[in-house]
């Protein structure tokens, strides 16, 4: 990355002062419709650049790795593209583990506890911020304290309740205590109470009871903050390791992250091509959903609501 | 349809701030449209809400058709309100904002469709019922706020300040299309602003509003020719009336040196300190040579096409007086007069509106 | 990407407080009589299946579930290091439903043995007959405390010497490995000179992947310890001279860190590494060259590492019966044949070398054999590294300072400090 970055600064500062004051004198009006510097645009580029290799580079990396042959992997000079390339890596994942049903068991866990978390997270935020009721303010502070209980301390504490059903190495033992929705409550109360207030009690006087008020109008309008949201929860289970790790015991229950770990030699020499092949795997479907959500989360959707 | 009655309606929004709306009593009659003034915070919007049921009422009653609103929840007020900012439903088109209150109610679709038809009708939004309300002008959005509070037919139609935002064209045209629609719908309408001319064209009674008390309701007419107090004598009509401080004695008061004779109705109960004003329809400029008149250096001139206002400060005022010790004249299309010329006007004695001085009250009818 | 640290997140100082804290939550379902719940005739074996050893170990289950129809062996996915298998054990000693045997790494078995949470194993053992003179006396020994056995040897290893036998010979090199310290600091030069730039004649673990480990050799080989019983010796002039040597090297670019040199080695990036016999079979396949084994330099004075198996002290006597039969199976010559010549792990069994299989496979394997000749040199770990919560997390954090060029003897002062205080306030009331 260095390398990279010391030229930017030196294009940065580059123009000598009497060069850039003449331009601006000349072309005043193009300034106005551009606002920029041929350098200021080069460092954005540059700095465009700089971020895709550091996002990119990694996940370029895991994917050539897992097309390489095992000794391939560790060379010197590296191989930037696989060569020969193999899909064994892949196979291996799915013969070495029982891949699909790590698989299936994420798709379980992260379906459920991501609409457990949505469906949680939005109804109380809008009980929290758009209902009145005695006792809101303190019901809102508990549940602001519960963001505030660190993660190891229920983690035991929920082990032993969970133990005592004996639901360790079930899905309701690893979902229902992870199905807490602080996070959610706060994120989606926030949202709710940056709504324009007029258009809540419009909807109000023309006679939307509660769940069509949230359906109809205050979900429609915070679209943007509910995909993200779903996005980051659905990603956070997905990856979800510590509880489901505890919980379960074997390929009955355990997800991918959990399952995954299989792979590498945990001492000893890991090959890491099948480790790769099984991260890409693991990696598609959040990629896909973020692929198809992502666009949702950009739409400014309150646009011509109320007078700016 | 239905009337409104506030029987001493209060709301304080904190305990120990005085309140928003204190002890407001105002009889609406069933068809009537009521336009609410007010200085910005006098408690207009929060009257209005009061009614809608947004707002509690933390003192007194607020009664529609006789009824006791306590408790009633807004959706079932059957009060359809018009806000200064038009929320729409960004989600939905036109079409879909105005049906939303009907499909809440039930209301069988075909006629749901026919009304909103209707209602576009009246407010030329038929080419508009598909697009959202972010793809409309600030005008579009105003009509299909309008269009939604229509289609319901409520009992009473709120409006705050629906106009604010319009351009002058606009708000003319739109203004006498809400006046029309009311008077042809026969709703209940109280009607919030800030703009004069809307204040005294639009309502049937006007209702002044200073720090949440009521001062005065009356016909547009009435408020201007019989203010009960300086407030509103100065609050309404513009340019404002000019009002002079000054004492009675043995039934005449001087105005700015010049005697004035009171009527003896009024003579006879003012004492002591009064407040005299006159509109500036109430002023005559006199030739020069006219000795009693009120000599004044004209500071302004304003020359609206089929009048003019001009503006003159008392001779002998430094520069520095503060803008009310001046006085404001209509005159005629051509004032002929200039900035810096000196005049002398002389007020019409039968115009002046006299003022207690201490309480401010109207003497007098 | 996983494999970042070693050590895992939670470090045992850590979990260990997190039990004490819910206990005191009283959430757990300790105090009845059979806490741990789970059925008497199902062994539940929590494993982290070291070096990627789960299929072998189904092999070994069903191998007993054989020799004992009545008994049924479940194997549960326990976690990805022996930090996790103790997480997670931690978790169930609080909360509840214990396993019946556990993997214990030699540096988590000290503190369950301490606080009472795993069963002294030395009645038991008696009563199921176990020949326990025939496990190697070295690894054996490895979990005693308060006059008893805590963990039966069972994924055992040392660190070897591996090195690069091209750059050797490049250098000009006898074929063979260091005799001591003294003489890889001779050769260096050469080695130097012969790798190239942009490599290194030596790599070593940083300090988050075990490099504590390792470096016991290098103190022992200067006469020093980090520490004598509970009595740290990091200020002993001996432990500060190797310290010091570390640094020397380190400075001279002879050893750089890295948190796998295993795999620069196999890539011919470095020539030479210290690591565990564990990875003999990881580096065989991806050597593109000829590799040796060596004894680690000087005499008598490889640590041994790696993990043993447990069971937990409150779990019925009948479970633990079963256990211990479990344990024992798992760990019997034919077993740790079979599932040391899977991983390369070292036989904790005297008589294991003595099997054919084991004689043919070694005959093979001549590397292998280095790992199993150099087990009677080994020497049992230092306290302050193995037995005090945190202590090789806190010496490798030592050592990556020095490393990086602090003074020697002021950051041993600090960490002879740190650990007395550990001993003082963790073991010493409760020994
Ligand atoms: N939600 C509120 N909480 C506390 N005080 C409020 C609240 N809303 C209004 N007020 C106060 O109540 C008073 C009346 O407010 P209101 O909005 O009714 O004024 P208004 O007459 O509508 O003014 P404007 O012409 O500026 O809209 C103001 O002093 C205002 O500060
Ligand atoms: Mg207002």
């Amino acid at each position: 990355m260095s390398t990279t970055a010391t030229p930017v600064g030196s294009v940065d500062e580059a123009p000598e002062p009497s060069r850039r004051r003449g331009r601006r004198r000349l072309a005043h009006g193009a300034e106005a419709a551009s606002h920029r510097s041929p350098a200021m645009t080069v460092a954005g580029y540059v700095g465009m650049l700089l971020v895709v290799l550091v996002v990119a580079v990694p996940l370029f990396w895991i994917v050539v790795t897992s097309l390489k042959h095992r000794q391939d992997i560790y060379v010197q000079p590296a191989q930037w593209l696989p060569d020969p390339a193999t899909t064994n890596n892949y196979h291996d994942v799915t013969t070495r583990i029982p891949f699909l049903r790590y698989l299936r068991n994420s798709v379980i866990i992260t379906v459920v506890l991501s609409l457990t978390k949505i469906v949680l997270g939005v109804l109380s935020a809008y009980a929290l911020s758009l209902l009145r009721f005695p006792g809101r303010g303190v019901v809102f502070v508990v549940v602001i304290a519960a963001l505030m209980v660190p993660n190891q301390i229920t983690v035991i504490s929920n082990y032993a309740l969970v133990a005592q059903l004996g639901w360790r190495n079930t899905f309701q033992g690893i979902i229902i205590p992870l199905a807490g929705v602080a996070f959610g409550t706060f994120l989606m109360r926030n949202q709710f109470l940056s709504l324009p207030t007029e258009i809540i009690e419009a909807a109000r006087l023309d006679g939307a009871g509660p769940l069509k008020l949230l359906w109809r109008v205050v979900l429609p309008m915070s679209w943007p903050t509910l995909v993200a949201f779903s996005l980051i929860t659905v990603v956070n289970e997905w990856n979800e390791y510590l509880w489901p790790f505890l919980m379960s015991d074997d390929e009955r229950t355990a997800p991918l992250p959990v399952g995954l770990t299989l792979l590498q030699n945990n001492d000893g020499v890991t090959n890491w091509g099948p480790v790769m092949a099984g991260t890409v795997l693991a990696m598609l479907p959040v990629l896909v959903l973020f692929l198809v959500l992502q666009r949702q989360m950009i739409k400014g959707l309150t646009a011509g609501a109320v007078k700016s | 349809m239905a009337t409104v009655y506030f029987d001493a309606a209060t709301r304080r929004y904190a305990k120990d701030a005085p309140p928003a709306v204190d002890a407001v009593t105002l009889d609406i009659a069933d068809g009537e449209f009521l336009v609410l003034v007010g200085p910005s915070g006098c408690g207009k919007s929060t009257s209005l809400r009061m009614l809608a049921g947004l707002e509690p009422v933390d003192g007194g009653r607020i009664l529609v058709d006789g009824h006791d609103q306590q408790g009633v929840r807004p959706r079932d007020r059957d009060i359809a309100m018009v806000f200064q900012s038009y929320a729409l439903y960004p989600n939905m088109t036109a079409a879909q904002n105005m049906a939303f209150a009907l499909d809440n109610s039930k209301v069988p679709k075909a006629e749901t469709k026919e009304r909103v038809a209707q209602a576009a009708k009246i407010l030329e939004l038929e080419d508009l019922l598909d697009r959202k309300p972010g793809q409309m002008s600030g005008g579009q959005r105003q009509r299909v706020a309008m269009g939604r509070a229509i289609v319901r037919q409520p009992k009473v139609f709120c409006m705050d300040e629906p106009l604010s935002n319009l351009d002058a064209k606009l708000r003319v045209s739109t203004r006498s299309q809400i006046a029309g629609l009311q008077r042809r719908l026969g709703i209940t309408t109280v009607y919030v602003t800030h703009d004069q001319v809307e204040a005294m064209t639009m309502g049937h009674r006007v209702a002044v509003l200073k720090d949440g008390r009521l001062q005065q309701v009356a016909a547009p007419e009435e408020l201007y020719d019989r203010p009960v107090n300086t407030f509103v004598a100065a609050f309404i009509g513009s340019p404002a009336i000019t009002l002079v401080p000054t004492s009675v004695s043995e039934g005449r008061a001087e105005v700015y040196g010049l005697p004035v004779t009171l009527e003896r109705e009024v003579a006879a109960r003012a004492s002591g300190d009064i407040v005299v004003g006159f509109r500036p329809e109430s002023w005559r400029i006199v030739p020069e040579s006219d000795e009693g008149g009120l000599p004044l250096t004209v500071e302004l001139v304003e020359a609206l096409g089929s009048e003019s206002f001009v503006y003159g400060r008392r001779l002998g005022d430094d520069a520095h007086g503060a803008p009310d010790e001046r006085v404001t004249i209509r005159t005629d299309k051509r004032a002929g007069v200039a900035v810096g010329e000196q005049i002398r006007v002389r007020p019409v004695e039968a115009e002046a509106h006299v003022f207690d001085g201490a309480t401010g009250e109207r003497l007098g009818a | 990407m996983n494999q970042l640290t070693r050590r895992g997140l939670l470090g045992l100082a850590g979990t260990a407080g997190i039990a004490g804290l819910s206990a005191c939550a009283g959430t757990g379902t300790s105090g009845s009589s059979d806490k741990a719940g789970g059925a008497s005739n199902t062994i539940e074996f929590w494993s982290n299946h070291p070096g990627s050893s789960k299929p072998v170990e189904q092999q070994i289950i069903a191998a007993f579930q054989k020799e004992n129809p009545g008994l049924t062996v479940k194997l549960v996915d326990a976690g990805k290091n022996y930090e996790e298998v103790a997480q997670k054990f931690n978790a169930s000693l609080a909360g509840g439903q214990l396993p019946d045997v556990v993997v214990v790494s030699d540096v988590t078995w000290f503190n369950f043995a301490l606080n009472k949470q795993l069963s002294k194993l030395d009645d038991l053992l008696g009563t199921a007959k176990v020949d326990t003179g025939d496990y190697v006396d070295a690894l054996y020994n490895d979990y005693t405390y308060a006059g008893g056995h805590f963990a039966l040897p069972y994924a055992r290893s040392t660190p070897l010497f591996y090195y690069n036998k091209e750059l050797w010979a490049k250098a000009g090199l006898e074929d063979r490995g260091p005799k001591d310290w003294a003489e890889f600091k001779e050769w260096s030069t050469a080695l130097k000179a012969a790798v190239g730039s942009g490599k290194f004649a030596m790599e070593l673990a940083d300090g988050s992947n075990y490099l504590d480990w390792y470096f016991q050799n290098l103190a022992w080989d200067f006469g020093g310890a980090y520490s004598k019983e509970w009595q740290p010796t990091f200020s002993d002039p001996n432990t500060i001279k190797a310290g010091q040597f570390l640094q020397d090297l380190t400075k001279a670019g002879v050893i750089k860190y890295n948190a796998t040199p295993e795999a620069d080695f196999s890539a011919g990036l470095a020539g030479c590494i210290l690591q565990s016999t564990g990875s003999l079979g990881g580096i065989t396949k991806d050597a593109k060259f000829e590799f040796g084994t060596a004894f680690l330099p000087g005499t008598d004075n490889c640590p041994t590492g790696g993990a043993g198996v447990g069971v937990p002290a409150n779990i019925s006597d009948a479970r633990k019966a079963n256990a211990v039969k479990f344990a024992e199976f798992l760990t019997n010559p034919q077993n740790t044949v079979t599932f040391t010549q899977a991983t390369g792990y070292m036989p904790v069994r005297k008589s294991a070398v003595e099997l054919p299989e084991e004689k043919t496979f070694l005959e093979k394997n001549p590397n292998s054999k280095t790992a199993i000749d150099q087990l009677a040199h080994t020497r049992s770990q230092d306290n302050a590294r193995v037995l005090l919560p945190g202590g090789g997390a806190r010496i490798g954090k030592a050592l990556d300072q020095i490393a990086q060029g602090q003074d020697v003897a002021t950051v041993f002062k600090a960490l002879d400090a740190e650990s007395q205080q550990v001993f003082e306030s963790q073991i010493k009331p409760k020994l």
